[in-house]
């Protein structure tokens, strides 16, 4: 990876290193910075996060996935600088924030960060409004402006009428709905989501799922997203970055990760999603020619799974257009190789469906 | 398991000692005693005397006395004196004592701090409420200090027990429903028809000074320790000490510093009730979950922000719950402080328990219960309630209806009192007139229950004392022969044996024991307390005290491990043992004198009967949890595969909950040890408690009493450390915490 700081980013971070153990500091320079995961092991240190790189664009969904124990929730709090990482760089907006001093840090919480909770970190003593502009009322902003900015924030999460309510007498998904409002309640550039949905029942998360993808059309937040779940991932992210042992094993776009898996570990994951969601035209087109110029035309950037019914039916392959201009062509095999075929052409073992 | 199976080298000894269970390893362990034993009683001649008993050693003792004397009058490092020091404070305490005593009960004609007038100490006090409790703790305390200053301006006396009557049932109200306001109105008004509402409004006016100032200090030092690694590592092992020294012991230094009265039990009681405060704060900051903080950094709390808008409230549960213990351990303690002279409940008690006028002992241990049980309600409830959102769309008055009721009570009640001094202050119990003006009788006798008599308040005395003599017209006998039986057969054969063993016995059974369950370390530091015994100068009397507390532990869990097995097998029953064994756990330790008394008067038997009452509590609830605990599926396995009722209780769920109930015997041992001091004043046995409570009276005696109450505190800490550790390598073992 790149060894510069990418000017353009929100958040970009260079070798980030968090370890466990006696004395991280002197162990990683005394391996020069770079141990291998073996050596650290072996030294009785625990790996939290290795070498972490990555730049986090301005309006981006950048999801972080990875199982419990793979240093997720550990890298996004180096992000944020709740933990500090042993070595490395973050920068945040392009202010270096591991050399932020300690109001500096408040300073850029305090206007610039928000933070969703997976227990969803309500304080039990304060309603719903009072959670949602505590970070508010710790700037010192008074309070005819908070009540207004709370009235608006819980009309934003559709919790009107709910802001006298203590937290434990709100369900799990309208006390996620508060964690979401705090953390908006500044209007911070940068939204770090902390496996917001993972503590909610499988029908609330999809609700709520849907609540985020709705407030993101809104507000176009630059949002680093955790999750164990694929399926969530790919249906919420631009990017993927996913987490082994504390390594970012590969990182692109959802697309990326099921067609060109890095590693086994990323396959595992890709195997059962539904791939017709995520797989594009341009992703499976064959050669322009093969298609009669006169053939109907699918958009490059169309999933699978809304272009398939035309591909189907046609007895010739499609032409794939992308800004106007045919660059490929799409025919019945190609789509059904992709979204049926695929395990067996990787030679997997190949599932009934 | 796993390294043992692969490892192909043979098994040392020691390996496989630490594998050895059950009676196996008890014998084991037993073995080098057993052995010291034989050569101590075969062969006299090799067994030196120095190591079965050692010499008179008094030096602890006199040393403790000196250490003592000079610190109470000789001048610290040239610079202060420390009695002076310790006077000061009493006297600090003396103004808010004197102004809650004139509240409560003796109602004054001074209000006003020298030359600070009243109504800037009303302004201040109010400040204070608003800074800690916004309007409503204001408004309450500007309330209480304006009523004070109406003393002088008015003459108005103590606030009307009408008013506190109904304020009690009030509060019980806002907090618990109208179950917990009947519970409250009705203990208080039991206090206040019964002629102990003097007593109890004395006892209540120290609660309320010190309650607050222990919680103060324990909250304080709990908040220092989890900010301050050394400060914790400092804090933790006095405290360890402090609860496992009897509440005699905190008594003993403060009346040689402060004398004996008032002032002295109420620093005593907050130096006994700031441990558990203190204990609950460390509990609580360290319980707030860390995600919880993280939403306090990331909302951009600086360091003071976190702790009093994040940590502190978030903990607040735990705190409250601090407080209730405090309330409850400064009550007890204010109850017990009698012993060094101060008023309120505890004196009476002592001196009808000592001139054996059981009839109003009980009267007044009646009130001690009640009052006991009302603080508590009140302080579980309010620790129990949780925030809730408030209509807006209901008028003021609807949203605030205990206010308006509580200000109604406070209303009627200084109009009552105005019309008919008996709603203001209700005279002393006891006789004013000889005049019966009614009576209650027992249906169908002539047994007078309660008396009402001309001025004076009515007095259950008659059916206590009818209670007691019909005890000793119809039980004397019996218990006379149990007791007899008890004390010729099992106690005083078990006393010298516990006298002949000899120190060097015990030391290397104690070590053998915390070398297997907490390795070189445990062992070092038991076998140092075993030492710390030998040659405190106070042998015998540890044994006589170690014997005392070894019987009633027998006894308590013969009878506490069966009810807690029975209550464990029904939802019902546990509840309903849950509350029974709720309210013996607030009772003042002193209550539990007054029946043991009533049935046996003095002597071992007494003595042991009240340590059994108070210590089988715990042996109950440890059983019950320990059973209660065990995971369902395991029961369900066990029934699955044929279990008969009695099999799943023998071979599932008690070897599960054996570790808790180890830690319940545990509880019962320094239970045990708290009450043994105690039941020393009842007479008849030796003992650390002897030593303890004649240094009371006895100046010259204090630094032997000192040492007695470090040596049960000794004896409980290495009963403690032993236990724990048990406990928690075999919960470890079995997978469970």
């Amino acid at each position: 990876m790149a060894t510069s700081m990418n000017g353009d980013a929100m958040i970009s971070c260079r070798d980030v290193w968090k370890l466990y153990g006696p004395d991280p500091e002197k162990f990683l320079t005394h391996h020069d910075g770079e141990p291998s995961i073996d050596t650290v092991k072996d030294a009785g240190y625990i790996p939290a996060v290795v070498a972490a790189s990555l730049d986090v664009m301005p309006g981006e969904i950048l999801v972080l996935m990875g199982l419990s124990g793979s240093g997720k929730s550990t890298l996004v709090r180096c992000l944020s600088r709740l933990i500090e990482p042993t070595s490395g760089s973050v920068h945040f907006g392009g202010v270096d924030l591991l050399a932020a001093s300690g109001r500096e840090l408040i300073d850029i919480r305090r206007h610039r960060m928000g933070m969703v909770f997976q227990h969803f970190a309500l304080f039990p003593h304060r309603t719903v409004a009072e959670n949602i502009v505590f970070p508010l009322e710790v700037q010192g902003v008074d309070s005819a402006a908070r009540r207004a900015r709370a009235d608006e924030i819980l009309a934003l999460v559709g919790l009107e009428g709910r802001g006298g309510y203590y937290p434990r007498e709100l369900s799990g998904g309208q006390q996620q709905r508060v964690g979401i409002g705090r953390s908006l309640a500044v209007e911070p550039d940068v939204w770090f989501l902390d496996e917001p949905f993972s503590a909610l029942d499988p029908l609330i998360r999809r609700e709520m799922q849907d609540e985020f993808l709705r407030l993101q059309s809104v507000l176009h937040k630059t949002i680093v997203f955790i999750t164990h779940d694929f399926s969530e991932a790919i249906r919420l992210a631009d990017r993927i970055a996913i987490l082994y042992e504390g390594q970012i094993v590969q990182l692109g776009r959802a697309e990326d990760l099921v067609t060109q898996p890095a590693t086994d570990y990323v396959r595992n994951f890709a195997r059962d999603v539904q791939r017709d969601r995520i797989l594009t035209a341009r992703s499976v087109m064959g050669d322009v020619s093969d298609a009669p110029p006169d053939a109907e035309t699918v958009e490059a950037g169309a999933v699978l799974r809304e272009i398939a019914p035309a591909v189907l039916a046609s007895p010739h392959p499609l032409v794939v257009i992308e800004d106007g201009a045919a660059v490929g062509s799409l025919d019945r095999d190609a789509v059904i190789d992709a979204v049926w075929g695929a395990n067996e052409a990787e030679g997997t073992h190949s599932g009934a469906g | 398991m796993a390294a043992t199976v692969e490892s192909a080298a043979p098994e040392s000894l020691l390996e496989r000692f630490h594998r050895t269970k059950g009676w196996r390893m008890a014998l084991l362990l037993l073995s080098p005693y057993i052995v010291i034993q034989i050569i101590h009683q075969a062969a006299p001649g090799l067994f030196p005397d120095w190591l079965s008993k050692l010499g008179d050693f008094r030096f602890l003792p006199d040393w403790a006395n000196e250490a003592l004397l000079y610190v109470k009058d000789e001048e610290l490092l040239g610079l202060f004196n420390f009695k002076d020091v310790t006077r000061t404070v009493s006297g600090w305490l003396e103004y808010p004592l004197d102004l809650s005593e004139q509240l409560l009960i003796s109602g004054g004609d001074s209000f006003g701090w020298g030359p600070v007038p009243w109504i800037v100490i009303i302004g201040l006090l109010a400040g204070i409420g608003a800074l800690l409790g916004g309007w409503k703790l204001a408004a309450l305390a500007g309330a209480c200090s304006l009523y004070l200053a109406m003393f002088n301006t008015f003459g108005w006396g103590a606030v009307p027990w009408v008013v506190l009557v109904g304020l009690f049932a009030v509060a019980g109200a806002k907090l618990g429903g109208w179950r917990l306001a009947l519970l409250a109105g009705g203990c208080s008004l039991y206090l206040a028809v019964f002629g102990v509402w003097k007593d109890s409004m004395i006892t209540l006016s120290i609660v309320f000074v010190v309650a607050p100032l222990a919680a103060l200090i324990g909250w304080a030092s709990g908040l220092a320790a989890v900010k301050a690694r050394w400060f914790e590592a400092l804090l933790v092992p006095v405290l360890n000490v402090m609860q496992s020294m009897p509440h005699f012991s905190y008594l003993l230094p403060i009346s040689v510093f402060i004398g004996i009265g008032d002032e002295a039990g109420a620093i005593a009681t907050i130096m006994f009730a700031v441990p558990p405060m203190a204990r609950l704060t460390i509990l609580g900051l360290r319980s707030v979950s860390p995600e919880v903080r993280e939403a306090g950094l990331m909302s951009g709390c600086t360091k003071w922000q976190m702790l009093w808008r994040v940590e502190m409230p978030a903990s607040r549960p735990q705190l409250l719950v601090g407080i209730n213990q405090v309330l409850m351990q400064c009550f007890g303690m204010t109850v017990l402080a009698s012993f060094v002279g101060t008023r309120g409940l505890g004196l009476p008690l002592l001196n009808y328990l000592q001139s054996l006028r059981i009839g109003k002992a009980l009267e007044v241990g009646v009130a001690i219960v009640l009052m006991a049980i009302m603080l508590d309600r009140l302080g579980q409830a309010l620790g129990a309630r949780r925030p809730e959102h408030i209509d807006m769309t209901k008028s003021w008055t609807a949203r605030h209806p205990y206010w308006i009721g509580g200000s109604a009570v406070v209303a009627a009640g200084i109009v009552l009192a105005r019309l008919t001094e008996y709603a203001a202050l209700l005279p002393r119990g006891g006789i004013v007139s000889t005049d019966r003006l009614w009576e209650l009788r027992l249906p169908g006798t002539d047994i007078v229950l309660i008396d009402g008599r001309k001025g004076a308040t009515v007095s259950t005395e008659p059916f206590w004392e009818w209670m007691v003599d019909w005890v000793q017209l119809n039980l004397k006998s019996p218990l006379g022969h149990i007791r007899d039986f008890m004390i010729l057969e099992i106690l005083f054969p078990m006393r010298d044996a516990f006298q002949a063993l000899p120190w060097i016995g015990l030391l290397v059974l104690v070590a053998a024991v915390g070398w297997r369950f907490g390795g070189w370390r445990l062992a070092a530091i038991v076998a140092l307390f075993v030492a710390y015994l030998a040659f405190s100068g106070f042998w015998i009397e540890s044994m006589e005290t170690l014997y005392l507390v070894v019987a009633a532990l027998i006894v308590s869990v013969v009878i506490g491990v069966p009810i807690g097995i029975f209550a464990s097998t029904s939802d019902r029953r546990y509840a309903a043992v849950q509350v029974i064994l709720d309210t013996f756990q607030v009772l003042p330790s002193f209550i539990y004198l007054i029946p043991v008394v009533m049935l046996f008067r003095v002597g071992p038997v007494a003595a042991l009967t009240a340590i059994v009452i108070y210590a089988t509590v715990p042996a109950v609830r440890y059983t019950m949890l320990g059973l209660r605990n065990v995971p369902a599926d395991m029961i369900e396995a066990a029934e699955m595969s044929g279990c008969t009722r009695s099999q799943v209780l023998r071979k599932v769920k008690f070897p599960m909950a054996f570790p808790e109930i180890m830690l319940g015997m545990n509880q019962v041992l320094l239970f045990g040890l708290l009450l043994v001091i105690i039941s020393a004043f009842i007479g008849g046995i030796d003992g650390l408690g002897d030593d303890i409570l004649l240094a009371r009276t006895e100046q010259a005696l204090v630094g032997e009493g000192i040492v007695a109450g470090f040596n049960v505190a000794v004896i409980g800490l290495t009963a403690d450390q032993l236990i724990t550790n048990y406990a928690r390598e075999r919960k470890a073992q079995l997978g469970i915490d």
